[in-house]
């Protein structure tokens, strides 16, 4: 299944699904807060998943990671503004497509959960800053579920914007 | 209730101190403290889920006794919280089983701000947050600086049981220049968009509506005045500002309000926005009147200077800095703006080392710098700095031949030097030759033979007295021009002046001189005359003495 939606292309296995999309962005010269400041920028968040995707989802996988079983793993891209491409944080080039289950930890959680384990990689391709976070629903099962994880992130492409 | 920390296979544990540096494959995660879940010891473990324990049984039983817990509980969610009592506990606690992380007022002395050893990371929002009277809502996080000087623990809070120093995770918005990143130590929550609590953050924004009630004893909704909300950002009672001693109230001027602390106040108005002023700079902003004296109200929080030197707050009308021992100074109107297009403290002029003061003649008041004045004249306002500055000064200021300064100094055209007027004279500059001053005769003459573009070039001295009690004379580059109080002033250079000189100056044979070299191609020869004779120019090698009859 292929996905494709702001400079964001993908080609899911089998058994996979994700979602490509932009959160709303609050409006300019009203008064409601509600959904924040109109300085915010929301940008494009791909979340890749070997299960069934839960429809309300943080950004960084909430939601989602709580039904995650043992053969489950999240793939999370988040971009931020151009005004991070070059800095430190993002110094890496390139879209990492060989996660080891080194990289990976316990305590790399956005919010810590029994068994599983995280890993965010800062990075910047074709000038657009991101973080791939990855979640793995049992860090035991690294090995067996880090592959498929790999080929999708080897079959995702990222265009300059 | 359960509340055991997760458990990792054994082969993955890494001692606290094993070193994993992954930072070129882009995880930036502190690599001495790669993983403080793992990293924490056997006691430690034992400690954590122990506290998490007492954590999760006494909540309840406390719960509704801490009268700020139940009424944030009201404000945050009354309907659930009056109808389903059971679960009210659920909208705003969390214990350290639940694997969010603690706030850090709960972790940082009531605090609602970043501990030490801790960097503003990242950030995420909550939509339609009751703590916010219905706007989105902003969670901090506060990672821990590298190398990581924490280790992985419950807050044990009897409410916010959550951990402190155990997720290592990183939004990423904020200080980008810092890749390397400990856990997350503690969540600052504020109504106030990250980028505006913290210029260091971005704007790109992150959600996660699942933290919108998250609470703790020490998080009240911020649904109160902006000096409310500013003050219990700051840390309430518990923060800097310490007690209030005098609450919230109009000020006179009918424009903006004022709340007064122990240690400070918090001044607001439609346009500024609500801003504390404390310590030495309140004291100065009180010297200059506060909100009804020039400055107006401040549009800052107290803030660091880049180079580290000073603490400064903004106002309407200037800035107070206050620099430790060497004082706490107020840069008003106009001198301000004229300080900041000059690069501020960074610039040529530096940090104020005075207050504004009145000159001696009443003619102006000025302010003095490291490296300058700012004169405020007759509407106009005027830097003087550097080796002109100097000169000035050292040839009695705005009381000695120069006067005032008349403009700022500019450049003299010539890809070389600077000018600077003044009232009754200039001062020319060269890296070279140094600042001086000319005025009057000299000054005409100097600017009738070409000034700095002339043959003379720079001068090398002030006008200066002969000795005679008649004259005086400037010394220049390539020559000299003399004056006396019965001949006009005239230009010597070249051969003839050192003939001149030869022949003992104007104190000597010749006198002064009472014109000009006679032009190259004269007809007749080239002469310049004195008061006693006549020098004729024939060649470098061949010049020519006549002393009159």
């Amino acid at each position: 299944m292929k996905l494709q939606a702001h400079g964001i292309e993908t080609d899911l296995p089998t058994g996979w699904e994700g979602r490509i999309g932009v959160r709303t962005t609050p409006a300019a010269g009203t008064s409601s807060r509600s959904i924040g400041d109109p300085d915010e920028i929301p940008h494009p968040i791909v979340h890749l998943a070997n299960f069934a995707l839960p429809e309300d989802r943080g950004d960084f996988g909430s939601g989602a990671v709580d039904v995650m079983d043992e053969r489950h793993v999240l793939v999370v891209l988040f971009e931020y503004g151009p005004e991070c491409v070059g800095t430190p944080l993002f110094s890496r080039q390139g879209l990492p497509t060989e996660l080891t289950p080194n990289m990976f930890s316990a305590s790399a959680l956005q919010r810590t959960l029994p068994n599983q384990a995280g890993c965010q990689v800062f990075f910047t391709e074709a000038n657009r800053a991101f973080c791939l976070y990855t979640v793995l629903g049992r860090q035991s099962a690294a090995t067996r579920v880090l592959p498929g994880a790999n080929a999708t992130l080897s079959a995702t492409r990222i265009s300059p914007r | 209730m359960t509340v055991a920390l997760p458990r990792r296979p054994r082969a993955a544990r890494r001692g606290p101190t094993e070193a994993v540096d992954l930072a070129d494959e882009g995880i930036h995660r502190d690599p001495v403290n790669h993983d403080p879940l793992a990293g924490a010891t056997f006691s430690q473990r034992l400690a954590h889920r122990a506290s998490a324990m007492i954590s999760g049984r006494s909540s309840r039983r406390s719960f509704l006794t801490r009268t700020a817990l139940v009424g944030s509980a009201l404000a945050v969610g009354p309907i659930d919280f009056l109808l389903k009592p059971g679960t009210a506990y659920g909208y705003l606690c969390g214990t350290c089983s639940d694997g969010w992380t603690a706030f850090c007022c709960t972790v940082n002395g009531g605090s609602n701000t970043c501990p030490p050893n801790t960097f503003v990371a990242g950030w995420w929002k909550a939509d339609n947050a009751a703590y916010c009277c219905g706007a989105a809502r902003y969670i901090i996080d506060c990672n821990a600086t590298c190398p990581t000087q924490c280790s992985c623990r419950c807050a044990g809070d009897s409410c916010d049981g959550r951990r402190t120093c155990c997720n290592q995770f990183r939004y990423g918005q904020c200080h980008l220049e810092i890749s390397c990143y400990g856990p997350v130590v503690c969540r600052v929550a504020t109504c106030t968009p990250p980028w505006k609590y913290d210029p260091s953050c971005t704007t790109s924004s992150a959600t996660d509506n699942r933290t919108v009630n998250h609470g703790s004893p020490c998080l009240t909704t911020d649904c109160g005045s902006p000096i409310a909300k500013k003050y219990a950002e700051l840390g309430g009672a518990s923060g800097f500002l310490g007690a209030v001693t005098s609450p919230e109230k109009a000020n006179s001027d009918r424009r903006g309000r004022v709340a007064r602390y122990q240690n400070g106040n918090i001044y607001w108005t439609s346009t500024t926005g609500a801003h504390e002023v404390h310590g030495a700079i309140l004291d100065e902003f009180a010297k200059q009147a506060g909100v009804n004296g020039v400055l107006k109200y401040p549009t800052s929080d107290t803030r660091s200077s880049s180079d580290g030197k000073s603490r400064y707050s903004n106002f309407e009308n200037g800035r107070i800095y206050y620099l430790g021992s060497a004082g706490t100074f107020t840069v008003p109107a106009p001198y301000f703006a004229k300080h900041e297009g000059l690069g501020g403290v960074h610039g040529i002029l530096g940090y104020p080392t005075a207050a504004v003061r009145t000159s001696g003649d009443k003619r102006s008041r000025y302010q003095n710098y490291a490296g300058g004045r700012i004169y405020v004249r007759e509407g106009t306002v005027i830097e003087i700095h550097g080796a002109v500055f100097t000169k000035h000064e050292q040839i009695q200021g705005v009381y000695g031949p120069l006067g005032y300064p008349a403009n700022d100094l500019v450049p003299a055209g010539d890809g070389r030097g600077k000018i600077q007027w003044f009232e009754k004279g200039l001062v020319f500059y060269t890296p070279t030759t140094g600042a001086f001053g000319l005025w009057g005769d000299i000054l005409s003459r100097y600017a009738d033979n070409g000034g700095v573009t002339g043959y003379l070039r720079y001068p090398t001295s002030e006008p200066t007295p002969v000795g005679d009690g008649r004259g005086t004379y400037a010394t220049f580059e390539r020559g000299r021009i003399y004056d006396s109080s019965t001949t006009s002033a005239f230009e010597v250079h070249g051969a003839v002046l050192t003939t001149y000189l030869d022949e003992g100056g104007p104190t000597g044979a010749l006198g002064y001189p009472t014109s000009e070299l006679d032009p190259r191609g004269t007809p007749g020869g080239r002469f310049q005359r004195f008061e006693n004779g006549t020098i004729q120019y024939v060649s470098d090698s061949d010049v020519r003495v006549t002393l009159n009859p």
